[in-house]
Parts: structure tokens; sequence; C-alpha cells
């Protein structure tokens, strides 16, 4: 090759073909999909409660996207159906996840509705599920000498409890948990859309 | 210009710059390219990716359209919804959440029990001898009659239960019978006079 | 027309462009100057690739290479190579430099964040230490700090010998490369104290990627305008990979930090479009680049085949692009998407299976110059890493495959046989290389790169093993739904432990590596004449 405009050229062209193909062409498939019927928006406290789980990299560790039956028994571990577009309509930034480390939590709050059992769980996972490699969030929670009105407290067994004191939930954990209570969709998708092939425009 | 002062050696004995020779590419490569051009067509051929794409890859309608399939298993349900708590043996965690395992709540009345599961448990309770101070979820509004019915007769036959099945009817029956309710159960107290 | 028969006519017409394209670069049919297609070949090269490659002759061969001179090389192609050098010995230390700073980094995240998968409370008090932080900081570390630094210096380096001009703009690359390296500080400290964009390779916040943007440019820039002060007619093939690359990344990472713009799904299929590319169309290409320029240089023969370069340059700049969907097999996009990506993922068996061929034939009979020469063991063991995990990655895509692999262990192995086994070992390679003509000093201690060899590639082949067997098992768990989730968990443990021994025996290797560095950066050690060699050679008659 001796002509560097049409090196350049060329380049582009192969990246502009692929752009197409996965950013323009599902932009342009996906953007007028309506949210599933069911889904609702977050509130202020899932809100933050969704952007501490940004900040804390779950997403490194667990997915939200169940895959179809016919795939993998992702329903049969209680995760729930597999997901469609219209399930992430509220979702900014996306938090598909590509690690299962742990289960997939697309419907965490329908499979594990016990606030209690969140809070515990995020202060120290192991003292739940034994053998859990699920970090400890120690820096979500206060020790204080004795709960005051309005604390959340966390119960936990006499081995992992701190000596003299009891364990009480941030704003943030709260937060968080109110996040994860909220992944619950198990309604259905569209009825109209039973007839899901062929496709056609 | 080159700075005279820098120690050049390196430069030196080093070989010419690459080029490249014109050899022809070799027959192997050709066949390859071909075969899997070939290839991809029949892939694309054969997948047939026709499913709308608001759905997503490979979906069943059948699994998104209608109400979705949940197995009727026990052991299942039990292991996917309660198992987190109550722990895969049914032992609990001391002090935190209750033993299924021996417990009179699971082994005696099967309406309590299925009062239970459908509207949950807000306050004191005592299990197998021990206080507890949780608040258990309802999941009345998360799992049909068949299911409840499932996992209810799941738990009273493991780890040693030995009470009886429980029938998807009468999961029916006593949800009618407290379908205004909205608020968990108050503790072990409000739970004792069900019966 | 219906998706699939849509796809199948766009894949058949697109296919059919490129190899048209390809067989008219090969014609010289669109250059604007026809008998510049010769040039290439008008050195008598042609004559030198039958040449017998008995032992003695490569030895020889290799000892002209790096003990002595013998005989005065090409007075006017020395004099070229000397004054591009000079131009770019700066910049491309500062970027080394940096490159070797960010390795550092981004070794003692990886292991801290490899230790707390099998040792979850350790080190639990610390939010910007807890697990989901560290491993961001990691990856951010390794993607904008020691790949695209020691890429880029490599190419700075590079381009004015292989253009035989000198480095335009120097100063200004400097000023780029603290930029870029200001913003990648501030973007790890934003990850640390939690604030950041969420998505996946795209972390460090887009007010922070401005700063790329603009030092980037101010890195890039000057290769362009190098490249359009060249004094060669014909373009070496290292020098398409390094022009193209330049190109790309800016449009990657401007599209994807576009605010206010992607949504949902679509951000999802983005995010991997990106994460995938930002691998393929820049990592890959600059680190090819470098294995087409070293591997040739010291063994002293011409490339096999200017025809597999073009085959293996423009079948990865076109299929390279479309393989990003793999990442999301089973997911909610469209599944045309995924059929495309999987398809694009094995027909890039081609370029790799094309650059390979080219390596091996260029190589073949000179196997023995791996024992002496650092830079050859590291490129071309880089090379072959490429080729394993190009091809993993091929058959990863796969339905049946992807089931079990897809979310475990097993892809972040493989992410590593590419970003380390590949791209890292071959930047080792390059940077033993081009040190002493950067600084114009030999490396101090031939021993200390054989120990750097030797601990990162035991560590390296202990850290695959590990991770990819704990990806098999933990896969194969849980598609078996009748198996508790906390199988799939605990039956990694063993190999977790694995993969943090092999990360340790890794870190050291880089420490190594690093004191190495800045010994000869700051003129310490002995003053040693020749270059440094892994076993000296034998005496010659």
């Amino acid at each position: 090759m001796e002509n560097e405009v049409k090196l350049i050229s060329g380049a582009m062209v192969t990246l502009a073909i692929a752009t197409a193909s996965l950013v323009v062409l599902p932009y342009l498939q996906l953007r007028h999909e309506p949210p599933t019927p069911g889904l609702k928006p977050y509130t202020d406290a899932q809100l933050r409660g969704r952007h501490v789980y940004i900040r804390e990299g779950c997403v490194y560790c667990h997915s939200q996207q169940p895959r179809d039956p016919s795939q993998a028994p992702d329903d049969k571990r209680g995760w729930g159906r597999p997901s469609v577009a219209g399930d992430y309509y509220y979702d900014s930034p996306h938090l598909l996840g590509t690690m299962r480390t742990g289960p997939d939590l697309f419907n965490i709050g329908a499979r594990q509705p016990s606030a209690d059992w969140q809070l515990g769980h995020l202060y120290q996972p192991r003292a739940y599920t034994p053998d859990s490699i699920m970090p400890a969030y120690p820096y979500l929670f206060e020790v204080r000498k004795q709960a005051e009105p309005g604390d959340k407290v966390v119960a936990l067994p006499p081995r992992f409890a701190p000596t003299g004191g009891v364990v009480v939930a941030t704003q943030a954990a709260q937060d968080l948990v109110s996040y994860l209570l909220a992944l619950d969709r198990t309604f259905p998708v569209l009825a109209p859309l039973a007839d899901a092939s062929p496709a056609s425009n | 210009m080159p700075d005279t002062s820098r120690n050049d050696h390196a430069q030196r004995r080093e070989n010419r710059d690459p080029h490249e020779s014109f050899n022809p590419v070799p027959r192997l490569m050709l066949g390859l390219i071909a075969v899997l051009l070939a290839w991809a067509l029949y892939y694309i051929y054969a997948a047939r990716p026709a499913t709308l794409p608001a759905l997503g890859d490979r979906r069943s309608a059948e699994v998104l359209a209608a109400v979705p399939a949940r197995a009727v298993d026990g052991e299942q349900i039990f292991g996917a919804n309660c198992a987190a708590c109550h722990q895969a043996a049914g032992t609990g965690i001391p002090q935190v959440f209750p033993p299924l395992a021996g417990s009179a709540w699971v082994n005696g009345s099967e309406q309590v029990l299925i009062q239970i599961l459908l509207h949950g448990v807000n306050g004191s309770i005592e299990v197998a001898g021990n206080t507890f101070n949780g608040e258990m979820p309802a999941f009345g509004d998360k799992l049909g009659d068949a299911e409840i019915a499932a996992v209810a007769s799941y738990i009273r036959n493991q780890w040693g239960n030995q009470a009886g099945a429980v029938t998807a009817e009468t999961v029916q029956a006593q949800r009618t019978r407290t379908a205004g309710r909205s608020t968990p159960w108050n503790g072990g107290a409000e739970l004792a006079t069900l019966k | 027309m219906d998706i699939p028969s849509l796809l199948l006519s766009s894949f058949i017409i697109a296919v059919t462009g490129l190899f048209f394209f390809i067989w008219s670069l090969r014609k010289g049919l669109l250059d604007s100057d026809p008998a510049a297609a010769k040039v290439i070949f008008s050195r008598g090269e042609i004559g030198r690739v039958e040449e017998p490659a008995v032992a003695g002759a490569t030895q020889r061969d290799l000892q002209r290479t790096m003990a002595f001179v013998a005989g005065e090389p090409d007075a006017k192609e020395l004099q070229a190579r000397i004054a591009a050098d000079a131009s770019s010995a700066r910049p491309a230390f500062v970027l080394l430099g940096f490159a070797v700073f960010w390795l550092l980094v981004a070794s003692l995240a990886g292991l801290t964040s490899s230790i707390k998968l099998h040792e979850p409370d350790w080190l639990t008090q610390y939010a910007w230490l807890s697990f989901g932080r560290i491993r961001t900081i990691h990856l951010n570390a390794v993607a904008y700090g020691w790949a695209p630094m020691a890429a880029l210096g490599i190419a700075l380096w590079m381009l004015p010998r292989l253009l035989k001009t000198t480095l335009e703009g120097a100063r200004v690359a400097i000023g780029g490369a603290v930029l870029w390296n200001i913003g990648l500080a501030i973007g790890i400290g934003s990850i640390a104290a939690g604030i950041t964009d969420g998505m996946e390779w795209l972390e460090i916040p887009g007010q922070v990627g401005v700063l790329f943007a603009l030092g980037g440019a101010m890195i890039g820039l000057p290769l362009v305008f190098t490249l359009r002060r060249r004094k060669v007619e014909h373009l070496y093939v290292s020098v398409w990979y390094m022009g193209a690359a330049l190109f790309w990344f800016p449009v990657l990472y401007i599209v994807a930090k576009l605010p206010n713009l992607h949504f949902g799904v679509e951000q999802a299929t983005m995010n991997w479009w990106f994460g995938h590319n930002v691998l393929g169309l820049f990592y890959t290409p600059l680190s090819l680049a470098a294995v087409y320029y070293f591997l040739p240089k010291v063994i002293g023969r011409p490339i096999q085949s200017y025809n597999l370069s073009l085959i293996g340059f423009w079948c990865l700049a076109f299929f390279y692009g479309q393989v990003g969907g793999h990442h999301l097999v089973g997911g909610p996009v469209p599944e045309w998407l995924i059929t495309l990506s999987i398809v694009q993922s094995i027909m890039m068996i081609v370029p790799v299976v094309a650059f390979s061929l080219n390596q091996h034939l260029t190589m073949r009979g000179h196997f023995a110059a791996l024992r002496h020469s650092a830079t050859l063991r590291f490129v071309v063991l880089g090379g072959m890493m490429y080729t394993l995990s190009s091809i993993q990655g091929s058959f990863e895509a796969l339905r049946s495959v992807n089931t079990v692999t897809h979310f475990t262990h097993f892809t972040v192995a493989h992410a590593h046989l590419g970003l380390y086994g590949f791209v890292t070992l071959v930047m080792f390679g390059a940077i033993y290389f081009a040190m002493p003509r950067i600084v114009s000093r030999e490396w101090p201690y031939p021993t200390l790169i054989g120990v750097h060899f030797w601990l990162v590639t035991i560590g390296f082949a202990i850290y695959f093993v590990s991770l990819t067997t704990a990806g098999v098992l933990q896969g194969l768990n849980m598609v078996d739904a009748s198996k508790p989730f906390m199988d799939s968990v605990r039956v990694t443990l063993p190999w977790l432990a694995g993969r943090s021994v092999g990360g340790a025996l890794m870190t050291l290797g880089h420490l190594a590596f690093a004191g190495h560095f800045l010994l000869m950066a700051l003129g310490r050690g002995p003053r040693r004449s020749g270059a440094a060699l892994l076993r000296p050679l034998a005496p010659t008659a």
C-alpha cells in the first residue's frame, strides 16, 4: 500500500459498518420501545440505591439478564423469565452485567424480599450464606453502643455480631436495599407480542 | 540532525528495517477462507434470526407472552425464595432467622403456615424455644396457590419434619379467608389467634 | 424483506466488497502510481527468502544482529535511523515511563482484587479497596494506562524509523502524554471515590474523558503529521496498523461518551461494541504493528508475504469491528445482531491465520535465535498468544460454548490471554529493543531480563490454566439446575487461589522489569557494551 488516504478511508469505512450494525441499527430499532407494562419508574430512594450499586461495582459480579429457558435453566434458579428490551426502559447506565460470580439479580426483589436479609447480607454475607465470596460492606454500616429511635438495626448471629454494640444501617445501605427490593420483574411481557415470529418491517 | 553526542552503537548493530517479500498466499489460506465463508452463509441461513428485535436473543414467545411459567417444584421454590434466610438445611440463623426443621409453626396447623406464607410476619415470634424479632416478607402476591402448596408441603416433609402435605385448594381457601389483609401478621401473638 | 434475508444479503455484499478491495490493493489498481507497487519488491529480496536456513547461517546472522557490527550498514539508512531515533527519544521515553508506572499500579490492584475473591473479608473496611472498585481501578490502569502508553510510546518510536523521517511535534506529544496521564490519575481517583459512569471499560467520567480526548489528540496528531512527511514510497504493514488504530480509537471513545444519547439495551450493545473494539481496533493493531516490526528486525529477514499482510489487515479491520455482540449472547438484544457477531467472530479466524502464517513462515529456520534475544522471545511468544486467544475467542462466541462459559471466570481468563499474553508480552519485547536506542545505553543487568521473562511466563501460565479451569467448572455447575448456585462458587475456590499465585509471580516479574527500567532511566548500574542477551553467543570464527 502506498496511499495513506486510502488506508485511513478504508479503515473508517470498516468501522462505520461495525458502528452501523452494533450501535445505529439497535438505536433505530429500539428507540421507540415502550417500557414493559407493569414496570414502574424508580423512586428517589431506589435511584439513590442504584447509584450505590453502580459505585460499589456490583455489576462486575451480578448480571441482570436471565436467559431463555431454551438456552439455560436461569428460570429454575428463580431468576425469572428472560428479559426484554422494554424491561430496561428506566435504566441508565445499563447494568446488564457479564459475570455471575454471584447470582443474577434481575428478580432479586421477588426472590429475596426480606429487607432484614438484604441488610445483614450486605454487612457480612458469610453470616447468612456460608462460603459466600461476596465482599462484606462494613463501611455501609455503623456500629453504635446502642440503637437510637429510628435506627435500622441489623440482626446478626452471635459469631458475627460486634462486641458491645449494635450494627446500624446507613442511609446508603437502606437505599441500596430499596433498589434491590425493587428488582421484581415477575410480570409478563406484553400480550400482543405473543406472536414473536416471524418479524418483518 | 542527529545528535552526535549520542551513543549510537545500538543503532549501528541492528538489521535493516523490515520489509515484505512478495510470496503468494498459501493455498491452505485460500481454502480456509472459502470454507469459512461457506460456513458463515450457512450459519446465517440456518439460524434465521427472526425474533422481534425488542424481545432479545432467542426468546421463546410462549415464555414471554403468558404469565411466566413457574415450576411447581417445592424444592426449587424453597431454594430460590426461602433458603437464603432459613438455610438449605432448614436450620435458620441463630438469633436472626428462625429454623424450619422441628418448628411447631411448620409442623402444626397448615392454615397458620399458609397464612404466614401469604402475608408474612412482623414482630416477636417464638420458635423452638428461641424468640426471634424479625420481619418475614409476604409471598402471597409472588407465588400462586399451587406454588405455596408445593413449598409448604416440601418444608413439612424435610429435615425430620413429618407433617401432611398441603393442597392448592387449602391455600386458595386461606387466601379467600384473609383477602382483605394487606399487612403482615403481628408476631406469634396474632398468629396464635388464627387457629 | 425480513430480517434474516436482509442480514444474509448485506453480509454477502459487504464481504464481496471487502475482498474486491483487498484484490485491488494487491494488483495496485487503485494506487495513484502503479509503478509504486513494484518498489517493495525491487530490492532483490525475493532471493533472500529462499536462503537456506542452516544453523550456522542463523548463528552468523544473529551475531551480526545483536553482538557485533559485521561491516558498516548502509550509511544513508543508518543516518536516517539515528535521526529518527533522536527525534522520537524524548516523547517515547515519557510515554514508556508512564506505561511502566501504570503497569505497577495495575498489577497491585489486580493482585488485590484476585486475593479478595477468595479472601472476601480481607481489607473490607476501606471503600476504595473494596472488590468492585479496586477491580475497576485495575482494569482502567491497564486499559488507559499501561496498554495505550506502552503501545503509543512504541508506535511513536517505530513510525519515524519506518517512514525514514523525523517525528514532528515531539513536544506536543510530551504535553499530550502529561495531559492524558493527569486525566487518568483523576479518573482512577474518581473510581476509588465512587464517582463513575458505571459502564465496563467506560467507567472514567466523561468530564475527565475530555482530558483523554485532548491528550490523545496531542499524541496522535504528531504521528499523523509524521505520516504525511514520510520519505518512503511504500507503507510497511506496521504503518497500516498504527495509522488505522490512531483513527479508530478517537471515534470509538467519542461515540461511546456522547452524553444523553444511549439508552437501555442499545447502551449495552454500544458498551460491548466499544469494549471489544478498544481491544480489537486499538491495542491489537498497535501490538501487531510491533510484532511485524520487531520479529523481522531481530532475525534480519523480510516478512514472508505482502499479500498475507493485506488479508490479515483488512479482514481484521472488517470482521473485528462487528464481534462485540458476542458478549451479550442470550441477552435482551436483537437476535440478528447476536447472529452477526457470532459469524464475524468465527470469520476472525481468517486474519488470525493470515497473521500467524506470515509470522511462522518468516520465523521458520530461525527459532534458535529465541535462546538469545529477549525481544524475540517476548514478541514471538506474544504473537503465539494472539493466535491462541483469537481462536479461543472465535469458538467462545458459538452458542453451545457460550452457554457454559458466558458469565464465568473463563471470559476473564480469555481477556487476559489477549491483553496480557499477547499485548503485554509484545510490549515487553518492544521496550527491550527500543529502550537502549532511546536512552543510548544498554540494559545494565541482562540476568534481570531473564528473571522477568520466566516470572511472567510461568506466572501467567498458572494464572491462565487456573482461571480457565475455574470458569469451566463454574459454568458447568451453573447450567445444571439440580445443583445449588453456591456449588458454582465453591468449585472455583482452589482455582481462584491458584490464580492469585500466578498473579503474584507476574507482579514480581513486573517489579523486576520496572526496577530494571528505572535503573536504566537513571543511568545506574554497570555500563555495558553490546546487546543484553539472555544467553551469550558462542565465540565466532
